[in-house]
């Protein structure tokens, strides 16, 4: 069971902070997106290592991809 | 931990306040009411809404991102105004002959106050709201006049 985790931080003067663990790629946006849109803009999210890897599955398909257009 | 946001500014609950901050980064008043501000800066036409509680600008981040840069100095500015009001409304309570005008003066300054509670309790509620809807459980703690919600789901 993998565990997804969202930490939501709004200070004293209303302004909100938030931190994803366990969601990966374009996961931890679109997440973020889903929570918290419609209350601020959610743009200029850090990543940090985890969001750039890739499910296994995933990782194998762009691994296939870059052979292939090395090849041409 | 795979990624960190954070909120640009701190968010325009107060319309007097959000009108001096943007006359202070630059901007041109072309008309306003409490639902909306609108604005010319640098050439270019806004609509500063009022929308859950405060007051923002929709854009298109692919096109218009880099048309914001005046943004920037937005919050502090809206922050500079916050407590120069806070300030003005303070002296008038204390400087206030008539008990009727201090009540009055006083009331202005609770409710500007809370405005801000306002806004926090109000995102504090749409975030469980939403949490909820997607499925995840949230603890809340508060400490210094902070919330933290920690969302937690399992796939």
């Amino acid at each position: 069971m993998k565990e997804q985790r969202i930490t939501v931080t709004i200070d004293a003067e209303g302004k909100m902070s938030a931190k994803t663990t366990g969601l990966k790629g374009e996961t931890c946006i679109e997440e973020l997106e889903a929570l918290l849109s419609e209350l601020a803009e959610i743009e200029d999210v850090k990543h940090t290592r985890e969001y750039h890897e890739k499910e296994p599955q995933t990782r194998q398909q762009n691994s296939n991809q870059q052979r292939i257009k090395g090849g041409n | 931990m795979s990624g960190v946001w954070t909120e640009k500014s701190v968010p325009m609950t107060d319309h007097e306040c959000a009108v001096e901050a943007l006359e202070e980064v630059g901007a041109t008043i072309l008309a306003k009411n409490q639902n909306q501000i609108r604005i010319r800066i640098n050439g270019q036409e806004w609509a500063v809404q009022k929308s859950h509680s405060r007051y923002s600008i929709r854009y298109n981040q692919r096109t218009q991102a880099n048309l914001l840069s005046w943004m920037n100095n937005l919050g502090s500015a809206y922050e500079t105004a916050v407590q120069r009001k806070l300030r003005r409304l303070r002296t008038e309570e204390e400087s206030a002959q008539l008990e009727s005008e201090r009540e009055a003066v006083r009331a202005e300054r609770e409710a500007f106050e809370a405005q801000r509670q306002g806004l926090i309790e109000q995102r504090r509620q749409e975030i469980l709201e939403k949490a909820n809807t997607l499925g995840y459980r949230v603890k809340e703690t508060k400490q210094n006049g902070q919330i933290r919600m920690v969302l937690v789901r399992t796939s």
